[in-house]
């Protein structure tokens, strides 16, 4: 069964604050949408290692929102990337493919 | 206790501040989304304890503690495990928290930060009375000076200057706020702002965010007031 991202993490740093909770989720999608930009960039110009500190970067954001599998399938691919290896590629877009409609709609 | 916090992504920075605010045990001083600033930042001005994220690009975090002399205390706040042993051979890193961080996790390390920066503070702090010391001596033309510490009133940085005013006199000296501020009596004098030091005995009164010394209007930093006012024997 495919993994549901949350926001109890947030929630749970939020304590209540809607005003911050969404200051926080606004920052969470503007920076997102940044570093997946970077990501398709740096990945298209064959620039593998800067592509690994993205996908570290990302890696954080795929905890906040409690994805566990898909936190492992991002240090993995990260890694592999140092080798210039994408076969994790499909499945790391698949994660951040999730990532983005679930905070789209937060 | 107060704190810097350097991380390059926005999100971490804003729960970091978050976490922070919730703790009533730390003030934050200044937030850095680059290491390099922060360095330029604590060539003037000291923290007690940073909170520091490893992976930043250009300038690492390790690259920071490496650059950094007489370093303070360290939390490294990363995504990464794997750093974890490498951290740990630097002396000034006193905790290791996994991100995403959690406010208990949190606390944990500030009190962790806490308990040492009260223990350093009372070594220090207990064998030379600061009362004792009376003179210090400034280079101005190639001559030194010598200032009766009492009769300082302010010290504003200026650029690579310092400019002081005692009772009787001011001078403008080649040094930094920070440089000064370990040779004088801790007890009487405080930084009130990024730029300016004090001597507390000389206050007129104090308005916001500001103090009068003498016919001087110095302004206080948010984050320094609330121990300018502990300083105080108020009514």
């Amino acid at each position: 069964m495919e993994e549901k991202p949350s926001l109890d993490y947030i929630n749970q740093i939020c304590g209540g604050d809607a005003h911050f909770k969404k200051d926080l989720i606004d920052i969470f999608k503007r920076e997102i949408s940044k570093e997946i930009e970077s990501y398709q960039l740096y990945l298209k110009n064959g620039n593998y290692l800067k592509t690994s500190e993205v996908v570290h970067k990302l890696s954080h954001k795929i905890k906040i929102l409690d994805l566990k599998n898909g936190f492992k399938i991002a240090e993995k691919y990260c890694i592999q990337l140092k080798d210039s290896n994408q076969s994790l590629k499909i499945d790391f877009e698949r994660i951040l493919a999730t990532m983005l409609l679930f905070i789209k709609k937060a | 206790m107060n704190c810097i916090i350097i991380d390059d992504e926005e999100t971490s920075r804003t729960i970091l501040g978050r976490l922070s605010k919730n703790n009533p045990n730390i003030e934050v001083q200044e937030i850095f989304h680059s290491a390099v600033n922060a360095i330029t930042y604590l060539n003037d001005y000291s923290t007690d304890l940073v909170f520091l994220d490893i992976h930043m690009p250009i300038f690492t975090g390790l690259d920071f503690i490496k650059t950094i002399k007489d370093p303070p205390q360290i939390i490294m706040t990363t995504a990464d495990q794997n750093y974890a042993l490498e951290a740990f051979e630097y002396g000034c890193i006193i905790d290791y928290i996994v991100k995403p961080v959690s406010q208990e996790r949190f606390d944990k390390g500030v009190e962790r930060a806490l308990s040492t920066f009260q223990n350093t503070k009372a070594t220090f702090e207990s064998p030379v009375p600061d009362e004792s010391i009376e003179e210090l001596y400034i280079n101005i033309d190639r001559r030194l000076v010598k200032i009766d510490i009492p009769s300082i009133t302010s010290i504003e940085a200026k650029g690579d200057y310092i400019f002081m005013k005692t009772n009787d006199k001011n001078y403008m000296v080649h040094s930094t706020l920070k440089k000064i501020n370990n040779k004088l009596p801790q007890d009487i004098f405080f930084r009130v702002h990024r730029s300016y030091i004090i001597n507390t005995k000389k206050i007129v009164d104090i308005e916001d965010h500001s103090v009068l010394i003498g016919k001087d209007v110095i302004p206080v930093s948010r984050p320094n007031k609330p121990e300018l006012m502990r300083r105080l024997n108020r009514l």
